[in-house]
């Protein structure tokens, strides 16, 4: 819906007018600050719990950010529980700046995480409440007329199915949930190849209260194995994904607000966020009758 | 309030008595081709060194000792009339007055008075010359008053392609537009690209920066006084044209000779047109209808009604989704003369404007709608006093309704649910008087006070909080119904207005003026340019009134018998409670909006330099404007100091450009063929860039250090036209016109906004890794050529 409103004024001026382009801008004297950057999630899952510490960048610079690497990082629970973390502890390239648990443990909802990170010389702290989730219900996929029509990806003009959710949405408590999806294993990061990764983020408020045959993001090919994953947030923590959509997708002041940083629940001006959530997981095949 | 209105009657009682033994002079001054009434003659008896203007209906009335005088009456492209009139008693005398040329173009019938830049006390105000602007080349050819105005000293624009204005350091929302009194409250179409106004249909327009007078209130930072035409009351008129961008056509004509006229006019888009012919499955139109009757019943009476009705609607995908926004307006006026020096306006006046936002899907389907409804009755008094005291006072009372949003799901199976969002409702009175007195030859004052009574009523629920600003969740405590009509928070301000004028010789003298201004009525917009869809709300429980006071000092002098007007004016602009989102605010469907609101302070100052030749063949105006506009409110930029406590640091307002400089010129070389040309330059406006960025998950979010902190480049574009009047229009009543424009002739990259992605070749594919970024400029017009064909018979 926020993509609608958008277009307006720019459909208004943009691509309705023929005349308007866009072309690559040098921005120049940009004050570039490296900041402290924390990751970190704790799921009712096994393995999937990390810390990832490294630093923001230059706007221009290509290649992966900087990456802490001798960082302390613990993480306590109310019950008592304490958690220390280590570097890379199976030592894959693409995990430096990575922090595991020493010991696996698996996340309880109802508790509440405490994070406490030590990187240059600067102590860091979060704490996050990990609620319940249903389980998925049931996914269907049927045909997407308008993807037939004009497919989303004009690369992939075979992704004509959409894939629907269903999920049990309590009624008596305000609820806040993360989607990501799965084609083959791999994460969904847009709708389009044209498109940079998005979130999609809700509150139960703005689905009425339930989430009956909710089109999962992206759409999918005969044959593929289309995933569902939906995570449960606590509200600072919906709040920060809900800024950091907005930064992602800003244009630039002209209409929507200026871009401001998300609000973090990380203390001491990291960038970042700590979060603690349980998953549900789902996946379905499309098999299309010929 | 009483005790206030009972000075007011003895003041008036009072001057009443002073002024026996003495008669009155009073009429309309009217054009002698199609019975338009002229706004701001001016009427001058040498003898006495008095004089008066009309006003806004035409109206003059003046008070002088018995005695046969010789009256001049005069007015920019009319011949001067100077009629003898023995006044013996009270006498009533219509003038018509009679076109300079006889050319033929149209005879202008806005104005002025030649000198009244210098003589007249009002200062900080600009009135459009309709003719000049005609002859402008227009963006596509469509000629439009708001793109004038963004040309005016004082004056900012957001960029090219939007109908905002910024004034003197104002937000876009401290704009009053009225179209004949009734306030317009989105005057863009298509997001801007032209505004409401058909310009065929614009008899008068003006706009008032600073010195307001105490009969405005409502908005900090400008008036802008759009006046229709009323109809030619003498013959029947057909007028119209074919543009790039929309067809229009009027129709005016008598009812009965010289007593009674209408007006019809109609304005439509064409780009539905080139759309489908493109195979384009979005759809754009835009309309404006507007009809005026003018009933002249006896010299004591007459009436008013008019109304306009405007809307776009765009749609995507074949319909799937869409948008629609609009205006529609009601004005009923009565003019009556109780006597010969007290003339009475009485205007009802309802406003809608509205907007609809609707996306058709079995799963996801809504529409969402959301308006605000205006009702508003206004008296004004005017009272000539004599030649040397006009007073004017009066009452207006207006009711306003928002209705922020409400939400139907489109089919059985849409996940969104019916969806109502609390109604507001407010309550607005207005109390002013004011006079316009002449001390001496030198010196002329214009005072007043304007009392400003604000309800925020029910019936509503207010919704109370722990923390109403609480950083990131703001929980609702408590909750309060309020019954019809029952105050749920009041304001009342008190607002002094004045003006002063000392002349330093009959073509120069100097100004100055104080006022302050409230507003009550506040636009929640989100980025720097206003959209429709940016709710309007009320003062309330959450929002506090917005206060400017304002200074402003001129120099006025006019050249080569008022040829030339110069001016100089720089103004200082505080104001109070100036009103913004949080920083990350969610805007969207939020029941908990009020939450969001922040407001602080706001601080502008400025100098403005104006050069305006208004006759011979070649007019033009140049301007120059230096200005700086900050804000500082709690919860907007926030950054955190040395001590890790948040504060909201001081930025630039998005419209803040330092300087400003316009060239207009306007040269009729002979009947046939008449050039324009218009050259503006600005500094860029201020835009939020990234200072860096970082790795979370998947994403690639950019570092913000601070708010406005980056200005985009500079921007210039320098617009031709060329307007053909064929030579056989003399002889014939049917009557072509050419106007060939070209916009942006040497294709100047004017940024209209700079966004941030991953770095993507042409073909919008990934360039690497996907972690490097790029930034990217929107421009929308380069080198624009146009063809306009217009008409009347």
């Amino acid at each position: 819906m926020n993509k609608y409103i958008k277009q307006t004024a720019l459909l208004a001026l943009t691509a309705l007018l023929v005349t308007a382009c866009d072309e690559e801008y040098k921005m120049d004297g940009l004050k570039t600050q490296s900041t402290v950057v924390i990751e970190g999630l704790v799921t009712n899952l096994p393995t999937r719990q990390f810390v990832k510490v490294s630093r923001s960048g230059d706007f221009y610079a290509s290649g992966k950010t900087e990456r802490i690497t001798n960082a302390t990082v613990q993480v306590t629970d109310n019950a008592g529980n304490t958690y220390t973390y280590v570097h890379n502890p199976n030592g894959h390239a693409d995990s430096v700046g990575y922090y595991k648990p020493a010991v696996p443990f698996i996340g309880q909802v109802g508790r509440t995480y405490n994070l406490t990170v030590q990187a240059d010389g600067e102590t860091y702290t979060a704490s996050d409440e990990m609620f319940h989730i249903n389980p998925i219900e049931e996914l269907e996929f049927r045909v997407d007329d308008d993807q037939v029509d004009e497919p989303e990806d004009e690369d992939f003009p075979n992704r004509i199915y959409e894939v629907l959710m269903t999920v049990e949405e309590p009624q008596e408590t305000r609820d806040y949930y993360l989607f990501r999806t799965y084609r083959n294993g791999e994460r969904i990061w847009a709708e389009s190849s044209e498109e940079d990764p998005e979130i999609y983020v809700t509150d139960d408020v703005l689905v009425g209260g339930e989430i009956n045959d909710i089109a999962i993001p992206g759409y999918f090919e005969n044959g593929e194995v289309a995933g569902a994953e939906i995570y449960s947030l606590s509200r600072p923590v919906f709040i920060y994904y809900r800024d950091l959509s907005k930064i992602l997708a800003n244009d630039g002041g002209m209409f929507d607000p200026p871009p401001a940083n998300p609000r973090s629940n990380i203390s001491n001006n990291a960038y970042g966020v700590f979060q603690a959530s349980a998953i549900s997981y789902d996946e379905i095949r499309i098999e299309a009758a010929e | 309030m009483i005790r206030f209105l009972i000075v007011t009657m003895l003041l008036f009682l009072n001057v009443a008595a002073w002024s026996q033994g003495k008669a009155t002079l009073n009429g309309y001054l009217k054009d002698g081709a199609n019975g338009e009434v002229l706004i701001g003659v001016s009427v001058y008896i040498p003898q006495l060194k008095a004089g008066t203007t009309t006003n806004p209906y035409g109206f003059y009335s003046i008070t002088v000792p018995p005695g046969t005088y010789d009256v001049v009456y005069s007015f920019i492209g009319y011949n001067t009339q100077t009629v003898s009139i023995a006044l013996t008693g009270d006498v009533s005398r219509s003038i018509e007055m009679g076109a300079e040329s006889t050319m033929m173009q149209e005879v202008e019938i806005s104005g002025e008075r030649v000198d009244a830049n210098v003589v007249g006390i009002q200062m900080s105000k600009n009135t459009l010359n309709l003719g000049q602007v005609r002859k402008l080349p227009a963006l596509f050819g469509e000629v439009d008053i708001l793109k004038s105005v963004q040309m005016l000293p004082g004056v900012i624009s957001a960029g090219e392609g939007t109908s905002a204005f910024f004034v003197r350091g104002g937000g876009g929302d401290q704009n009053l537009i009225l179209m004949d009194e009734a306030p317009i409250y989105d005057a863009s179409h298509l997001g801007g690209l032209v505004s409401v106004f058909n310009a065929d249909v614009i008899k008068d327009s003006e706009l008032y920066k600073g010195g307001i007078p105490a009969r405005f209130g409502g908005r900090l930072s400008s008036i802008l006084e759009v006046r229709t035409i009323d109809g030619n009351n003498k013959n029947f008129q057909v007028q119209g044209g074919l543009g790039t961008l929309a067809s229009r056509l009027s129709v005016q004509g008598p009812i009965k000779q010289d007593k009674a006229s209408f007006l019809l006019s109609g304005r439509v888009s064409n780009i539905g047109a080139y759309l489908k012919a493109a195979d384009v499955d979005n759809g754009v139109t835009f309309y404006d209808l507007n009809g005026k009757i003018n009933l002249k019943v006896n010299d004591k009476n007459r009436f008013f009604i008019s109304g306009y009705l405007g809307r776009d609607k765009i749609t995507f995908d074949d319909g799937d989704a869409g948008f629609g926004w609009g205006n529609a307006t009601a004005t009923f006026r009565w003019n009556h003369l109780f006597n010969e020096r007290l003339f009475s306006n009485t205007s009802l006046i309802a406003s809608r404007f509205d907007y609809s936002l609707e996306i058709n899907d079995p799963a996801q389907g809504f529409k969402w709608t959301s308006d605000l409804t205006e009702v508003s009755l206004k008296n004004d008094l005017s009272y000539f006093i004599n030649t040397n005291n006009e007073l004017t006072f009066g009452y207006h009372l207006t009711s306003r309704r928002f209705q922020p949003a409400r939400i139907v799901p489109s089919s059985e199976g849409s996940l969104f649910k019916r969806t109502e969002f609390e109604k507001m409702y407010a309550l607005d009175h207005a109390l002013f008087i004011s006079n316009e007195q002449r001390i001496n030859d030198q010196i002329s004052l214009e005072y007043g006070v304007r009392l400003s009574i604000f309800q925020n009523v029910g019936p509503g629920k207010v919704y109370w909080y722990e923390d109403p600003q609480a950083a990131d969740n703001p929980v609702r405590s408590d909750s309060s119904e309020y019954n019809r009509w029952e105050t749920i928070k009041a304001y009342i301000n008190l607002e002094p207005r004045l003006g002063v004028r000392y002349a330093l010789g009959e073509d120069k003298s100097i100004k100055a003026s104080y006022n302050r201004m409230v507003q009550n009525t506040h636009q929640m917009a989100a980025g720097t340019v206003p959209l429709p869809f940016n709710n309007w709300a009320p003062s309330g429980p959450y929002l506090k009134p917005q206060v400017a006071d304002q200074v402003a000092l001129g120099y006025f002098q006019n050249f080569k018998d008022n040829m030339y007007e110069g001016s100089v004016e720089v103004y200082y602009k505080d104001v109070n409670n100036v009103t913004d989102f949080a920083d990350n605010a969610e805007i969207l469907l939020n029941e908990d909006l009020s939450t969001e609101y922040r407001q602080g302070d706001s601080w502008a100052y400025g100098a403005e330099f104006m050069i305006n030749k208004k006759k011979g063949k070649l007019t033009g105006m140049a301007t120059y404007t230096w200005s700086k506009v900050m804000r500082k409110i709690d919860g907007v930029n926030q950054q955190r100091d040395a001590d890790g406590n948040v504060y909201g640091k001081t930025y630039a307002a998005g419209y803040d450009r330092r300087n400003v400089a316009n060239i207009i010129a306007a040269y009729d070389y002979n009947d046939k063929w008449t050039f324009g040309a218009s050259f503006t330059y600005s500094t860029g406006r201020p835009i939020t860039l990234p200072s860096g960025k970082y790795e979370l998950d998947g994403y690639m979010p950019n570092t913000i250090s601070e708010r406005n902190g980056y200005r985009m480049p500079d921007f210039h574009h320098l617009d031709l036209s060329v307007t053909l009047n064929p030579r056989k229009n003399a002889t014939r009543r049917f009557k072509g016109q050419w106007v060939f424009s070209v916009y942006n002739v040497y294709s100047r990259k004017n940024a209209f906004t700079i966004y941030t992605r991953t770095k993507r070749d042409d073909d919008n594919h990934v360039i690497g890794d996907g972690t490097q970024k790029e930034a990217r400029m929107i421009y929308l017009f380069p080198v624009l050529p146009s063809v306009t064909y217009n008409i009347k018979f």
